[in-house]
């Protein structure tokens, strides 16, 4: 299946029916509170995923509480196949940060982000994926990144949700093989992916989730049909959106790599 | 003094630019001062300084782009500055709480308006002010409404309904 992330600024195309637009992957903050009409009302058009950026999987200690009930009644109305959330934290007994942070890859760690993902699951009664983040930091730890990811997903006997995009410029800002790093993951793991276009300032790669996919790109994405059974796979763009037919032919273009002509 | 894991060392780091400046200068003087549990200091102590710094910089552009949704013409007027001023700004401070977004872009307008008080939009500085306040009424005379797209002078209204919700009109000049 072939979507893309839902945004406001795209509420028109999507509601437009274009053709080549299988699903959708709502971002569940952008649902708390009084929006459960629009997803009534996208759930009958659509197949849609639930996607958190805030359950903060990797800090120790309890959930928040509140936050995981809003998730869960998101994804009792979008009825999803599965819901996501990010191997990351984004805040701390003392702070809440407002975005993704790197965790450090090892087995304390495989346990704190497993239990947590298993409680969201149950509570959400649905099967969860857990997505790779891009960060400027690297944490060390006992485990390799793939070696973490691989016990992570058995720990939670849960699905990859591969940012190929993430790896891209990991793989550029600390220096590594994504092709490597791609063979070292277990393949049946990997269940859906995320691609955007990259940018570049000051000879670092950031993902502002604002650019067209670029070339490299694709060819990752190639190479992960090619190793990969995935299942579904998400254009998340969030800023300076193109014209509906840029985005419709990206997603022609993920649609040909995917599932054949 | 009560051992902290990495996340939590993490998260002071990366929200303290004081404390990351800190930590550039010497590293295990710092996980020493934090108190970091003896399993965490090496994965934090070999965290490179720049790395730390770029990662801030990012958590300090989401907290950025949040400010047009409360102070767009400010923003506006300082234009290309404003990022900048921003990162002065918030480097070293971090609002905390249920209205930390609406604290942050006061912080901003207070901030600059030391140095660039022109660029300040008065009524959106007064809309912050009211809803973080607890007054149950107020009333502005401004020159900075923003009336479809254009600046007018006028009579700037608050009024709070309950603890959570208050209603804001305006009463300007008709041409």
């Amino acid at each position: 299946m072939l979507g893309v992330g839902h945004r406001s600024p795209l509420a028109p195309w999507i509601d437009s029916r274009p053709p080549g637009l299988d699903c959708l992957e709502i971002t569940a903050e952008h649902f708390f509170g009084p929006a459960e009409e629009r997803l009534a009302w996208l759930a009958r058009d659509y197949h849609l995923f639930v996607h958190g950026l805030g359950l903060s999987l990797g800090t120790p200690g309890p959930l928040d509480k509140e936050r995981v009930r809003q998730f869960a009644r998101v994804s009792e109305l979008a009825n999803p196949d599965w819901i996501s959330e990010h191997i990351a934290f984004t805040r701390t007994a003392e702070v809440d940060l407002g975005h993704l942070n790197p965790v450090p890859p090892t087995r304390e760690m495989v346990q704190v982000i497993a239990d947590h993902a298993r409680e969201v699951s149950e509570l959400c009664r649905k099967p969860i994926i857990l997505e790779n983040i891009t960060s400027h930091i690297r944490l060390a730890g006992e485990l390799s990144e793939t070696e973490f990811l691989n016990e992570l997903c058995s720990a939670a006997d849960c699905g990859l949700l591969l940012d190929v995009t993430n790896l891209f410029i990991n793989s550029r800002n600390h220096g590594f093989d994504p092709l490597h790093w791609l063979h070292a993951l277990e393949p049946s793991r990997i269940t859906q992916l995320h691609i955007v276009g990259y940018s570049v300032e000051h000879g670092r790669f950031l993902d502002g989730h604002a650019c067209d996919i670029q070339e490299e790109l694709i060819e990752l994405a190639q190479a992960v049909a090619e190793y990969a059974p995935v299942k579904a796979v998400i254009l998340e763009r969030d800023e300076r959106f193109p014209e509906p037919t840029v985005m419709q032919a990206e997603l022609l273009k993920l649609k040909r790599i995917f599932e054949g002509d | 003094m009560k051992e902290i894991d990495l996340i939590t060392a993490l998260g002071r780091l990366l929200r303290d630019g004081a404390l990351r400046d800190a930590f550039a200068a010497d590293p295990s003087a710092m996980v020493n001062r934090l108190a970091v549990r003896m399993a965490d200091r090496a994965a934090l102590t070999t965290i490179p300084f720049a790395d730390l710094e770029l990662q801030a910089k990012v958590l300090l552009r989401k907290r950025f782009d949040i400010l047009p949704r409360f102070i767009p013409a400010t923003l506006t007027q300082l234009g290309t500055e404003a990022w900048a001023r921003f990162q002065e700004y918030g480097r070293n401070l971090w609002p905390e709480g249920q209205h930390h977004e609406i604290l942050d872009a006061q912080g901003f307008c207070h901030y600059c308006s030391r140095t660039i008080p022109q660029a300040i939009c008065q009524s959106e500085l007064n809309r912050l002010s009211f809803a973080l306040g607890n007054h149950r009424l107020a009333l502005h005379y401004v020159r900075d409404l923003r009336i479809r797209n254009r600046m007018r002078r006028g009579l700037q209204i608050f009024f709070r309904l309950n603890a959570n919700r208050w209603r804001e009109t305006v009463l300007y000049p008709a041409l």
